[in-house]
């Protein structure tokens, strides 16, 4: 397809693309009565927002998806009548592009459009630049006193009467307002009970038997915090913290391997953020370092290439969101990808819901509209490579090559064969190709769309697995993260949040109630500055956030409890002096999160027992003072874990090649088949299991896993019998009590059930439990069964059934 | 000391304490409307794809005259109907002839011809008509209407969503969101033979193999080795209940051990037509090559109505005809036509019409004008869904589109309407049903829609 060079440019020697004001006045003039005329006649119903149609991804009713062009490249290049490809189309001269489809336009018509084209396309569709119906109202100063905004302040403990030794502040703070409010302490948990929770808590498994017998004789009664620091420094040093610890910062990274959304693509390279996350928690990084990896890792100081790539690596935070790939209007899903890293960042690191200030004001806190689009315009200088293959999402993009740079594979190199098998593959699938697009051109036979489709789809697909590899047969390393745009995009505040309704030009900025103002250097994104802004001491949001996440995650709930949000439709703090003095120590601790967590574990406080108290529960039935340690479900994960060691068959350990490889690329529903993905089977934790948007794993959705649309810093906790069915019935659950069985059978017939309970509940037995055994036994034996099926497993299976066996006290 | 007596006792101790543990916890306990409801339940038959409204229940004569016309967009010329319409029941509504047993039910139906939504694309419509939103993810109309009403029968879900597709927004369809996950439809499957889907198409919609819920068998334990097996856990956590004298985590846990245990046999048995008469299997289609799958999900639909299930759903489709009009949509309403007309007749037979509210239709329509006189392309700016039963107009039609059928004209419903009078017919203001998440009281219309007042008896 080329043209042939047209006239049109020797009639107009005027060949302007930036036109002065008068002749810009003209332009439009002439637009208005010769182009957009003809548009909304021939073109709008199959290019344009009103009539929902973008054939050919082409919409023409405005400027910018004019310029932006269609599936085969920009419509019109102002001054470039060769370039613009609506020019060929009207010109009837290349049968693969003739529009309209009914007929050629009237030849002045066609002149027009050269004309309109080589002045420079002058197109009033978007320069009506909308001005803000109402000024902002907002009073940032009286905001900045907004509890939250307010730097956290080191506070004494205040004095309590007859203080018991050894007393931590923060155990001071609880007792004050307990002693305010006239509860009283419920008394400290037995060892093994201790020991069982912090297991759970600190690596989201249960303890041997040994390890309950060890630890819980060595404690003793007193409970002694010699030997709890000891057992808590060695549970922090396992590797099996970060995967715990790991997971709840995923959980708020909204972390899964797909896309999401109207079209569910698979991110077959995210878990190398999901690795990142859990080696950062496993090697204490301090999480202000944390915090700027993940944000603005690409841009920081690096040592060597290896921690360079690490940091790359990090940003994938920003690029593993839910993401609308099926969007025609490419500025359209810049926004929303922008919107939902606003939304992230803003929510895991400040707990500030600045994306409600996307169409106006925030209704609730003091964040104006224009501090989106300052935020807006910093991730707009920024590109996020998230991969996915071009045929199966519209919006699609590229990875970043990181080969060579030191970080692990995470899959083994191909033998000479295989690699050769791709390539055949591909060429094969390329071939079909270029004979469907022969077809086409040669418009003999009629080709479907679902054909051209999955044509395009298996020559993608199989050059993408070509694309993994180099030519040796050696795995490439593709990374998503982001990057700085090399060319900044300026960012209008648009009214009411309408891409087609821009305001005045924003530049890029935090949000002004909190901390400093921006400092942003020149030609920089913003990027950098906006990671040392949140990671900064002086920032009055970030370390009360984390330090109320590191709480949540100890008790089961915050001292603010919606822990997402600390504006004013959040809740406020239980315990504002605590909450502030936990800020404080995280920047003395140098953001040490294994050490805040150290210091709270050995208070009396976390070491209550979970006993009910009726005067309490009466006064305070959501144990917002913490009277004694609430009762919680496991999550999913600590669930399918626990049935996994106590069966023994539990995998420690990363995978050697990521789960998702098995179902390969595409999306969801077309040609990734959701069985195939539930067909995955692995003993390995939860963590590594594949977490495909709208597909989690069966016991894992059961049993409340969010479903990573956004930041969940707090799971909710539900008992619905579809749990129970999966518990009681599911082929999972009876293998591992079938192997749990095995191994409480292969001990003397007189321990048999103290060793189950010591392995389900980490407790003996009490003399009624051997007696509901042993009436158990004799029922079953009466029955007829399936010779199978013996009755030590049906007994050990229920032990797994058990609210104890699934509830931490 | 264990007093287990086989099967009773566990089912007798789970009914004394489940009886107090309702009292404070179950969400699913019965509760009462805003007002007096017209519907006590909800069928709605999800016609995914976008059903074409010119070729079903939207008559327009001057589209078959100007047929051949150009349309008002370029490219394209209009398309007649390529069904004959005619007058049915005293109250004469016009329906085409691909409905020939439906037709006879003219006088129970209320059809809404001047629907209309926001997006013309399948996957965000699908969404906006189940959730209300095509944005966010909120949850589905079924979990908002148990969350309002509560559940009838202690042994089967309050919500159940039958053959949801995984695709155009999967589970959200029939999630529950942010409220909680107890009111969440329960999704079932039954295999319908007579879409003419390959088996590899029902495998991408995960629909293979597993007939009915999973974890529904135990292939272990006889059903009185599990009898045993679950009051022994009942007895287990009984034992940590007496200790710790309050654990609602425990209580709970009692309750949903025991309804779990029931569902296996309550869920089976809605589905086990063994008693149903030949003439009811008749009456739905059922044993015929043709209607048997649809057949089948209407049927159930009548089994869970009874049962005391809030919010039945279930589907066919696709009705995506851009090509083939007409064999494919011809074929469409002949899979469902019989089935349905089975339903309300039977409903009507049980005196359950009155307080069932079905509905019918899809995620938007079909424009009046084809590029190739074969097929028709999606039209989310007018088209019709009906609703029958529940305390709506029996024979009624509210709304237009323009002669042509391009765009609702008059007596227009948005989905966030078609939400508000859903609600409204089961009792429930959809300014008031809310739910306080991420600070702000959330709605299913997000206080958008109004009751369209006109099709209420």
């Amino acid at each position: 397809m080329k043209l042939s060079l047209h006239t049109a440019v020797l009639f107009f020697p005027f060949v302007a693309v930036g036109l002065a004001h008068s002749e810009e006045a003209e332009g439009i003039e002439f637009f208005e009565e010769k182009i957009r005329p003809v548009l909304v006649k021939h073109c709008y119903e199959c290019h344009s927002v009103e009539e929902g149609k973008s054939k050919g991804g082409l919409r023409v009713d405005s400027m910018r998806a004019l310029r932006q062009g269609g599936d085969n490249g920009p419509s019109v290049v102002p001054g470039d009548l060769e370039a613009s490809l609506l020019i060929t189309a009207v010109q009837y001269h290349d049968s693969d592009y003739e529009m309209p489809p009914d007929g050629k336009l009237p030849d002045e018509v066609i002149r027009d459009f050269e004309r309109w084209v080589a002045m420079g396309a002058p197109d009033p569709r978007v320069r009506e630049t909308a001005t803000p119906e109402e000024g902002s109202e907002i009073d940032l100063e009286a905001g900045r006193e907004f509890w939250s905004y307010r730097s956290p302040k080191r506070v004494s403990p205040p004095a309590i009467e007859n203080p018991e030794p050894n007393l931590s502040p923060i155990d001071r703070f609880v007792i004050a307002k307990r002693d305010e409010e006239g509860l009283v302490s419920v008394a400290s948990a037995r060892p093994e009970t201790l020991v069982r929770r912090l297991y759970f808590v600190l690596c989201g498994l249960p303890p041997s038997v040994d390890d309950v017998m060890k630890w819980a004789k060595a404690l003793g009664p007193d409970l002694d915090q010699e030997v709890l620091a000891e057992l808590i420094d060695t549970l922090l040093a396992s590797p099996r913290f970060g995967e715990r610890w790991g997971q709840h910062w995923l959980d708020v990274a909204r972390y899964a391997d797909s896309t999401g959304g109207d079209s569910n693509n698979i991110y077959p390279n995210a878990w190398r953020y999901r690795d990142y996350v859990i080696d950062a928690f496993n090697e204490d990084k301090p999480f202000d370092r944390f915090v700027r990896e993940q944000l603005a890792g690409d841009l920081l100081p690096a040592s060597s290439e290896k921690e360079w790539a690490k940091n790359v690596v990090a940003t994938g935070f920003l690029a593993v969101g839910q993401k609308l790939v099926g969007e025609v209007d490419d500025e359209k899903f810049q926004y929303e990808l922008v919107d939902e890293q606003i939304d992230a960042t803003t929510r895991a690191f400040l707990g500030t819901t600045a994306a409600c200030a996307r169409c106006h004001d925030h209704k609730s806190d003091p964040i104006p509209q224009s501090d989106y689009y300052a935020m807006a315009a910093i991730f707009r200088n920024s590109q996020t490579h998230y991969g996915l293959l071009d045929a199966q999402a519209r919006q699609s993009s590229t990875l970043l090559n990181l080969t060579g740079k030191g970080l692990p594979s995470g899959r083994p190199a191909l033998s000479p064969e295989a690699f050769a098998q791709l390539v055949a593959e591909r060429d094969e699938a390329r071939a079909a190709m270029d004979e469907v697009r022969r077809m086409i051109r040669s418009k003999d036979e009629d080709v479907s769309r679902a054909k051209l489709r999955r044509s395009r789809t298996k020559e993608d697909r199989t050059a993408a697995a070509l694309e993994a590899y180099d030519e040796n047969g050696n795995p490439l390393t593709w990374v998503m993260g982001v990057e700085d745009r090399e060319e900044p995009v300026e960012t209008h505040l648009l009214v009411r949040g309408e891409i087609d309704k821009p305001g005045p030009v924003v530049e890029p900025g935090f949000l002004q109630v909190i901390g400093r103002p921006a400092v942003i250097g020149e030609n920089h994104s913003g990027r950098l500055e906006l990671a040392d802004w949140i990671a900064s001491p002086e920032n009055p949001l970030t370390a009360r956030v984390l330090a109320n996440r590191i709480w949540h995650w100890l008790f089961g709930q915050g001292l603010v409890r919606t822990v997402d949000n600390f504006g004013a439709s959040g809740e406020l703090p239980s315990h504002p002096g605590l909450l502030d003095y936990l800020a404080v120590r995280v920047v003395e601790k140098e953001w040490s999160v294994k050490q805040v967590i150290r210091e709270i574990l050995l208070t009396q406080t976390w070491q209550q027992a979970s006993t009910y108290h009726s005067e309490n529960f009466e006064r305070d039935p959501d144990n917002r003072l913490l009277w004694r340690m609430s009762p919680r479900r496991l999550e999913g994960e600590a669930i399918r874990d626990a049935f996994l060691t106590v069966s023994g068959n539990l995998e420690v350990g990363k995978p050697n090649v990521p789960l998702l490889d098995a179902v390969g690329e595409g999306t969801v529903g077309q040609n990734v088949v959701e069985p195939e993905i539930r067909a995955i089977k692995s003993n390995l934790r939860s963590v590594y299991l594949p977490r495909v948007r709208n597909v989690l794993p069966e016991v894992l959705s059961l049993f409340d896993a969010p479903d990573p649309s956004g930041v969940t810093g707090a799971r909710e906790t539900t008992t619905v019998p579809l749990q129970a069915l999966y518990t009681l019935n599911n082929a999972f659950a009876r293998e591992q009590a079938a192997a749990f069985a095995l191994q409480v059978g292969a001990r003397p017939r007189g321990e048999q059930i103290s060793f189950a309970y010591l392995k389900a509940f980490a407790r003996f037995p009490k003399d009624r439990e051997q007696q509901i055994a042993r009436t158990f036994f004799g029922r079953f034996a009466s029955l007829e069964g399936d010779e199978v099926t013996d009755a030590l497993t049906a007994y050990c299976h229920a032990l797994l059934c058990s609210a104890e066996f699934q509830v931490l006290d | 000391m264990l007093r287990t007596s086989s099967a009773g006792f566990g089912y007798l101790a789970f009914q004394a304490l489940s009886a107090s543990a309702r009292a404070n916890e179950s969400a699913l306990a019965p509760k009462a409307t805003h007002f007096a409801p017209r519907a006590r339940r909800v069928i709605f038959l999800r016609m995914r794809g976008g059903p074409s409204h010119l070729d079903t229940f939207d008559y327009k004569p001057r589209l078959t005259a100007d047929a051949g016309k150009n349309s008002r967009y370029a490219g394209s010329s209009l398309m007649p109907s390529l069904w004959d319409f005619q007058q049915h029941g005293q109250s004469g509504l016009w329906i085409s002839d691909a409905f020939p047993h439906l037709s006879r039910h003219a006088d129970d139906l209320c059809l809404l011809r001047g629907m209309h939504c926001d997006q013309p694309n399948h996957a965000q419509a699908f969404l906006q008509m189940h959730t209300g939103s095509f944005q966010f993810v909120r949850p589905s109309m079924g979990a908002w209407s148990l969350y309002g009403l509560g559940t009838e029968n202690e042994s089967l879900p309050g919500f159940v969503s039958i053959n949801p597709p995984t695709s155009v927004g999967g589970t959200q369809n029939f999630g529950s969101a942010f409220l909680p996950a107890a009111f969440q439809g329960t999704r079932l499957s039954v295999t319908d033979s007579s879409q003419r889907n390959r088996p590899v198409d029902r495998r991408r919609r995960g629909e293979e193999n597993n007939e009915g819920l999973d974890n529904l068998r135990n292939e272990s334990l006889t059903k009185a080795q599990q009898r045993l097996q679950v009051d022994l856990i009942h007895a287990l956590n009984r034992e940590k209940l007496r200790r710790e004298q309050h654990a609602p985590l425990v209580e709970g846990a009692i309750e949903s051990y025991e309804l779990a245990f029931r569902m296996q046999d309550t869920v089976p048995d809605v589905m086990d037509f063994a008693r149903e008469s030949e003439e009811a299997l008749a009456l739905y289609g059922i044993g015929e090559e043709n209607t048997d799958g649809f057949g089948k999900q209407c049927l159930l639909a009548r089994r869970f109505a009874e049962s005391g299930v809030r919010f039945i759903e279930l589907g066919h489709g696709s009705w995506d005809q851009h090509a083939n009009i007409e064999s494919a949509l011809g074929e469409n309403c002949a899979q469902t036509d019989k089935p349905i007309a089975g339903l309300l007749e039977d409903l009507k037979r049980r005196d359950m019409l009155k307080d069932t509210l079905v509905i019918w239709g899809g995620e938007f329509g079909r424009t009046p004008h084809s590029p190739d006189a074969n097929g028709r392309d999606h039209n989310h700016k007018g088209y019709t869904m009906w609703m029958a039963g529940g305390g709506v107009k029996g024979g009624y039609s509210h709304g237009e589109t323009d002669e042509h059928g391009y765009e609702a004209v008059s007596g227009k419903v948005h989905v966030h309407d078609w939400h508000a009078t859903i609600l409204h017919l089961l009792g429930l203001d959809h300014e008031r049903l809310s739910y306080r998440y991420a600070g702000r009281e959330m709605k299913l219309t997000e206080g958008l829609g109004s009751v369209v007042k006109e099709i209420i008896t």
